[in-house]
């Protein structure tokens, strides 16, 4: 069978995104009604793709064979006398609703793509590059790139720091006297001249474990207290902590030309 | 110096100004006597230029006003600005759509509607600044919220989310349009 599908095929495959996009593709060629779907059929041709894909050795993701069930599923239920009494809804509509909205959004990215973008066909006056480097280049404000971070990132973070610096395990028996409240203090005391520390920075490269561990109950305790808050960059994931009261540059606007709005 | 008039300091402000320029902001530059008269002058402006019928026009987009080339100029100007043009896979179109219509919508949302994985390119779109986090959602797992961002509408030169043309007007229940090859020739009902 597979000999059937010569290479040309393979190389075509990758033209469904998913398994909407293969049941469109099912619906449109068989011309077939989506709140009248011929669910055996339609079972059928999805299935000897699926077969199609594994003869062909090609991986599928798993949201292939979750659409194959729910399908099959659909299918046996049909067979099924409707419950007496009971108007039941025609088991399709759990197939025919998710595919009327994804032709929706087929439709609207199809719109997307065929618009006129800034910088293809249409363009803007470009200013020179600055000089001064004064002129702010975010398109965005700066609030939106980094959002409040939670106890897990913040957990995370520190198991990758602890895991970065301590590969073996010894134990240390001589006794220091580490407070949680001398380390809040000097974290404070830190914070309030720059303003802003990178989370990793707060932990100096040659203290033992016992140390960091002091450091990161102080900022959690800090953080309780509302005297500190811990913003993580959404792309990079790096974690920044800030005096409470937050001290964000103007936005963009607001810099070049008049004074800020809400 | 000469006097200068509320048509010229508008005009100089959207030429200058770096991104599209609000009427609320215009306000905000513009002698306080003449306020009033802002969004007249810059329909004057948008008029002006229409008629003109030169090479400009005065574009309404991402709630403000901006000077842009026009589109059939681009066999000229994409000469002098060799950028790497927004190039977008049919998935990240999809994908975008998908946060551009139904936004704030989280990712588990976008991937019950595709149908489909979408981590990997949701990451891509956030990276482009076609799409940002607006928060997280209060349900367990606070997953993220994903939002469209203003340069999204500056680059599609849309005005706001709001004149996205709902896919009915884009004829969503008509038969769609077949994929150019049909990739499964091969195995009719019949074989």
């Amino acid at each position: 069978m597979n000999r059937l599908f010569g290479t040309h095929y393979a190389v075509k495959l990758d033209v469904f995104e998913g398994p909407m996009d293969l049941l469109v593709h099912l619906v449109i060629k068989n011309d077939m009604d989506i709140l009248d779907i011929p669910i055996a059929l339609i079972t059928e041709q999805y299935m000897a793709y699926l077969e199609l894909l594994q003869g062909l050795d090609i991986e599928f993701a798993g949201d292939f064979l979750l659409m194959a069930s729910t399908l099959t599923h659909i299918k046996s239920r049909m067979l099924l006398p409707p419950a007496e009494g009971e108007d039941e809804e025609d088991p399709r509509m759990e197939i025919a609703r998710p595919l009327l909205e994804y032709l929706r959004m087929k439709r609207a990215s199809e719109w997307l793509g065929k618009q006129e973008v800034l910088g293809t066909t249409t363009f803007i006056h470009q200013e020179p590059p600055s000089q001064g480097g004064s002129t702010p280049q975010e398109t965005q404000p700066r609030d939106t790139d980094a959002i409040e971070a939670d106890l897990m990132d913040l957990v995370n973070a520190f198991k990758d720091l602890m895991a970065s610096r301590y590969q073996e395990h010894t134990v240390d028996f001589s006794t220091e006297a580490l407070s949680v409240s001398e380390r809040i203090e000097e974290i404070a005391d830190r914070l309030a001249r720059k303003g802003s520390i990178l989370f990793t920075d707060l932990f100096h490269p040659r203290e033992s474990k016992p140390e960091l561990v002091v450091t990161f109950l102080a900022i959690l305790e800090m953080a309780k207290q509302g005297r500190l808050r811990i913003m993580q960059h959404v792309q990079s994931g790096i974690i920044r902590i800030f005096s409470p009261m937050p001290e964000w540059p103007a936005h963009e606007e607001a810099v070049s030309h008049a004074p800020s709005h809400s | 110096m000469p006097q200068a008039t509320l048509k010229q300091i508008v005009e100089g402000l959207l030429f200058s100004a770096p991104h599209p320029l609000s009427v609320e902001k215009l306000r905000r530059l513009v002698p306080e006597p003449e306020k009033e008269k802002v969004s007249e002058t810059v329909q004057a402006l948008v008029s002006e230029y229409a008629s003109r019928d030169g090479g400009i026009l005065l574009t309404r987009v991402a709630g403000g006003y901006q000077f842009r080339t026009r589109t059939h100029l681009a066999p000229w100007t994409t000469k002098l600005h060799q950028t790497p043009s927004l190039k977008l896979s049919k998935a990240a179109l999809e994908t975008l759509a998908v946060i551009a219509y139904r936004q704030p919508v989280i990712r588990s949302e976008v991937e019950y509607l595709r149908g489909v994985d979408s981590g990997g390119i949701i990451r891509t779109l956030l990276d482009m600044k076609l799409i940002r986090v607006a928060g997280r959602k209060e349900i367990p797992g606070r997953p993220l919220i994903y939002a469209t961002t203003r340069h999204f509408l500056e680059l599609f030169g849309l005005n706001s989310v709001d004149d996205l043309p709902s896919p009915e007007e884009l004829g969503a229940l008509d038969t769609p349009t077949l994929s150019p090859s049909d990739p499964l020739k091969v195995r009719e009902p019949s074989g």
